[in-house]
């Protein structure tokens, strides 16, 4: 007997999450997570809260209920039941942020991730049962991630993603309500949904929001008229006689409903930024304060870097005050391991620098550049500017070093902190030079300073050199009594004639000087044949220098790097060794 | 449990006992045997060589301590102090971590550093802070794993005991060299800093540098040297 082998394929799960208050709850869902960590009432829970649109009331909390008003009220009307009421306007941009902050978390349970539409979120959980063990594992673990966000929402789970979120509207239950016996016993739940329901469905999901809807409204208004309350009713209807009456495209949704046709969904892809953002309708005014709603949102983030396996160069608080001012803080990072408690001790130190004037209304954290975590950090170390293999440090001290510098970055301010290059230049005071660290994490794209670190260096033939450069050189006094005094070098010194030793004995500087070694010389353009008269010369732009150096020492054994300038015939005092 | 309770408890059980709790003791951070001060494997625990024989000879830890601040008073600044530091920065750097100046009295020239053999790509300078930032920085910068070597100049001579004793103890939880430099004025004051030298420059009798132990881990002090730079 010929055996046929046919792959059966499996069954999709998708868990439809509906979040019903969200245009009301962004408003407010910090002053839910606020009272949890203070365990205390909070006003704004009791008081009467609204959110409108187009002068109407949209959406009401409970006390606002309690008080009379009712979605599509007019706000006039609100004020005259509810004299205390705070309203705000709908704000979809904000409701699609929080959205997106939900698909981040919801991303962590399933790679198959929708946007529905503006209040939903559809996961397939088929493949993340049998990676969580079971379906009730993997919900358990969802609720605790999405509760820390403090948002309300409805759960159902079924087997085409239409009747995931019909089931979620329509049976209203919460995630450890659902099972997975429920999905078996779909079929005769879907059967009891009312007509109405559809309305709030779309045909498809890449339609316009409004255009979809008013669609699907009017055919239902047409069932509705037929005499038919429930869905199980239509679908005892011939598909001939639904596809005649209400078109083609409608009994494409019933089929996709029905799990009869493929739905194609958008999934959802990883945004490229990360962005989240909370709205407090009584401000804050203290850094502690701040610190409340920061964790959270920190919280968010590295569930979003790690399920990337990325991590942050840069991460930006954005604080809105009631009165539309703006703070913004940077906090730049090079540790590889980016956790809650590393990033919340940044936060921390950079927001103590800050004064509060305003209270806060809005508090916004924003990252964009990630960089793979096993990537060499070749644009924000800055040890990798150097050709030089830097360390042999294990892990864990080179972590603690990276947070470390982060530390230091978030708390003392860009001109306290700096690292020291060398320049391929011949004047000291340019070969050397400090520059901000903060300056150069910023500036990626900047190409790098040359950096020299070997010990053999050609540029280096001044072999005494001191350890310290003063940052203005310091002129010397020579004593009164110095017959010489007035009559320095001429321009037209020959290289080896050199200030007299009488001169050089009376040179005063915190002390009488002595000079310890022979003279060393910088000199620029002594290639011209006429390099003494060259100075003259107007359109030379390069400041002619001619110097001689020596070490001196005065009484309490203190050495000084000390050198004559040809052309201002002065003594200076350069560094100290 | 304090070092007293550990040898009572000591005399209390059998000798096998004994011997297993006599080695748990000794093996406590805050417990030396003076026997055992002087040894190559004391010495390669608790030090690093400073690169002067002379100062190694006088030190019983054989060179700078580690995981412990060092503390050099010096009647005047630039005498020599950091040269005299400077090669077992740059022995304790080649094993790896980040060199750190805090409030450094001038800017650091570069190729001197380098000829000194610091990879200056390493080295970090934090100046000009406020008091609070430059005492957060210095402790902050002392605890860490990462950090080979910090030398730090207090502006403010006069830094409390409290203070002193934060750096100590932060000192303990990194693994670096840790050096605070300050005038000699200061040396008559306690301080819990492990290891205090003071440093005199006497140009007359053609010694460059005067060296003398104030106070240092395993032993006794009082140890006088004095060394040339060439």
């Amino acid at each position: 007997m010929k055996q046929v082998l046919t792959k059966k394929r499996s069954k999709k799960l998708w868990l439809s999450l509906y979040f019903y208050q969200l245009p009301l709850e962004i408003f407010t869902l910090e002053t839910f997570t606020l009272d949890k960590h203070l365990n205390k009432d909070v006003d704004e829970l009791k008081s009467p809260f609204v959110v409108i649109e187009k002068s109407k009331l949209l959406y009401c909390n409970q006390t606002a209920q309690a008080c009379g008003l009712t979605n599509n009220m007019k706000v006039a009307t609100a004020y005259a039941l509810c004299a205390d009421l705070k309203i705000k306007e709908r704000n979809p941009s904000l409701e699609s942020v929080c959205l997106l902050e939900l698909a981040n978390i919801a991303y962590e349970f399933s790679s198959q991730v929708c946007l529905y539409n503006n209040k939903t979120i559809l996961l397939e959980v088929s493949g993340s049962c049998r990676l969580f063990s079971d379906l009730t594992n993997l919900l358990k673990q969802l609720n605790n991630k999405i509760s820390l966000i403090a948002v309300s929402f409805y759960v159902a789970i079924a087997e085409t993603p239409k009747q995931a979120f019909l089931l979620s509207i329509y049976d209203q239950e919460s995630l450890t309500q659902v099972t997975q016996k429920a999905v078996q016993e779909n079929n005769h739940r879907l059967d009891k949904i009312p007509i109405d329901f559809i309305a709030q469905d779309s045909f498809t999901q890449t339609q316009t929001q409004t255009h979809k809807q008013d669609n699907l409204k009017k055919i239902t208004l047409k069932i509705k008229r037929m005499g038919i309350k429930i869905l199980g009713d239509l679908f005892k209807l011939p598909d001939a006689t639904l596809g005649r009456r209400f078109g083609s495209q409608f009994l494409t949704y019933l089929y996709r409903l029905k799990g009869q046709a493929e739905d194609p969904l958008t999934l959802y892809s990883i945004a490229d930024y990360f962005s989240v953002q909370r709205c407090f309708l009584s401000g804050l005014d203290t850094i502690e304060q701040i610190l409340f709603p920061a964790k959270p949102m920190l919280e968010s983030l590295v569930c979003f870097l790690s399920s990337r396996r990325k991590m942050a160069s840069k991460i930006t608080w954005r604080f809105e005050c009631f009165n539309g001012e703006q703070l913004s803080i940077d906090i730049l990072l090079s540790s590889q391991v980016q956790s809650t408690q590393q990033l919340m001790g940044l936060t921390r130190l950079k927001l103590q620098q800050i004064h509060i004037k305003e209270k806060i209304e809005m508090v916004f954290l924003q990252a964009s550049n990630f960089l793979c975590k096993n990537e060499k950090q070749n644009t924000l170390e800055l040890t990798s500017l150097s050709k030089v293999e830097p360390n042999h440090l294990n892990d864990n001290a080179k972590e603690a070093l990276d947070y470390l510098k982060d530390k230091i970055d978030a708390r003392l301010k860009k001109e306290n902190y700096f690292k020291l290059f060398i320049h391929d230049e011949y004047l000291p005071e340019k070969r050397s030079t400090l520059q901000f660290i903060q300056e150069h994490k910023t500036n990626l794209t900047s190409p790098c300073t040359q950096t020299y670190s070997h010990k053999e260096n050609n540029h280096d033939k001044i072999k005494q050199q001191p350890l310290w450069l003063l940052s203005k050189m310091e002129k010397i006094n020579l004593y009164s009594n110095n017959r010489h005094s007035n009559n320095s070098p001429s321009n037209k010194l020959p290289s080896n004639n050199l200030p007299s030793n009488n001169l050089i004995q009376q040179l005063n500087y915190k002390g009488l000087l002595t000079i310890e070694s022979t003279a060393e010389k910088i000199e620029n353009h002594w290639w011209y044949e006429d390099h003494y008269t060259h100075q003259s010369h107007k359109s030379n732009r390069v400041k002619n220098t001619c110097r001689d150096y020596f070490i001196a020492k005065n009484k309490q054994g203190i050495c000084y790097w000390i050198f004559f300038d040809q052309y201002q015939e002065q003594w200076f005092v350069h560094g100290i060794f | 449990m304090s070092f007293l309770s550990s040898v009572q408890n000591l005399s209390q059980t059998n000798s096998v006992d004994l011997r297993i709790d006599l080695e748990s003791v000794l093996k406590r951070s805050d417990i030396w045997q003076g026997s055992q001060h002087n040894t190559k494997q004391t010495a390669q625990q608790h030090a690093i060589s400073t690169g002067y024989s002379k100062l190694d000879d006088i030190l019983h830890y054989s060179g700078w301590p580690l995981n412990a601040l060092t503390e050099i008073l010096t009647t005047q600044q630039h005498i020599g102090e950091i040269a005299l530091v400077l090669p077992s920065i740059a022995e304790k750097m080649k094993s790896g971590g980040v060199l750190y100046l805090i409030e450094p009295p001038f800017n650091p020239y570069a190729p001197a550093w380098i000829n000194a053999g610091i990879d200056i790509t390493q080295m970090f300078i934090i100046k000009s802070c406020q008091e609070q930032d430059w005492l957060w920085a210095s402790e902050q910068v002392m605890g860490n794993k990462g950090v080979a070597c910090c030398l730090f100049w207090p502006p403010k001579d006069h830094l409390s005991n409290k203070r002193l004793k934060r750096l100590q103890l932060a000192s303990k939880q990194g693994s670096s060299l840790n050096f605070i430099f300050r005038q000699s004025s200061v040396a008559n004051q306690s301080s819990p800093a492990s290891l205090r030298l003071i440093l005199t420059s006497n140009v007359s009798l053609e010694i460059e540098m005067e060296i003398e132990v104030l106070k240092q881990p395993g032993g006794w002090n009082g140890q006088r040297t004095s060394i040339h730079f060439s």
